[in-house]
């Protein structure tokens, strides 16, 4: 599986949208998260191992960059609604 | 029937209806193997001669079709589900994933989706246990550290 393709629907001529963190190296090497309202960005071979914190509206999840990542973007992992659960209202 | 490459195929069918037996091939890949090997359009399977076949089967063995496309599809969602996509998600839970509505209507997605992800599965594969699974393994994914 081609990790590259799997965003394509930007043109390729333009290359990928991603953004450029001051602290990325700092994030790298002693693990202190990134928060980022950037979910667009796309994830890039220089930012593998860093941690971001990536905004879903309302809070920030923690993400942990891995190689198999690169090519999807960082809001992908951070999931934006609250799992459906099911509480049996006790309204008698 | 016609024992071909791990499939029975109705022998009275045409070449290309009876192609798409097989899992990974469609009505569009059957007429291109059809052109490509000059079988006539009408032509039945029980027609064909041992020649043809063996073409024939010469050129699915060469395609991705059957177990190796189900594995390769099995695998692409195990990959999404690992790093902890909406997407891997979605199928864990066995809801839609392309953004339809769940309100109604996703019955085709709760029967379908995710099933190779089940394949380990210890609790009793109902709608309600799905989700419940769902539901415990996306928390994980987020402390995947």
């Amino acid at each position: 599986m081609l990790p590259s393709l799997v965003a394509c629907s930007r043109s390729v001529w333009k290359g990928p949208y991603f953004v450029h963190f001051a602290n990325l190296k700092e994030s790298i090497a002693s693990g202190t998260p990134i928060k980022t309202m950037a979910r667009a960005c796309t994830i890039m071979p220089h930012m593998i191992g860093a941690r971001f914190m990536v905004h879903n509206g309302k809070e920030y999840l923690p993400v942990r960059v891995t190689e198999e990542m690169i090519g999807r973007k960082l809001g992908e992992f951070s999931h934006t609604r609250k799992a459906f659960t099911y509480r049996l209202t006790k309204n008698k | 029937m016609l024992h071909l490459l791990g499939v029975n195929l109705p022998d009275q069918k045409v070449v290309s209806v009876a192609l798409t037996y097989f899992y990974g091939i469609g009505p569009l890949t059957a007429r291109k193997i059809c052109s490509r090997l000059s079988f006539h359009k009408e032509c039945k399977l029980s027609e064909l001669t041992e020649g043809q076949l063996n073409q024939l089967s010469g050129v699915l063995s060469e395609m991705t079709i059957e177990n190796d496309l189900k594995r390769q599809v099995a695998a692409n969602v195990q990959h999404l589900r690992q790093i902890g996509t909406y997407v891997g998600k979605r199928h864990a839970m066995g809801l839609p994933v392309h953004g339809q509505r769940t309100r109604g209507n996703s019955v085709t997605a709760k029967k379908l989706n995710g099933k190779m992800l089940r394949k380990y599965s210890t609790v009793a594969d109902t709608a309600f246990t799905r989700q419940a699974m769902g539901m415990f393994q996306s928390p994980l994914s987020k402390h995947q550290n």
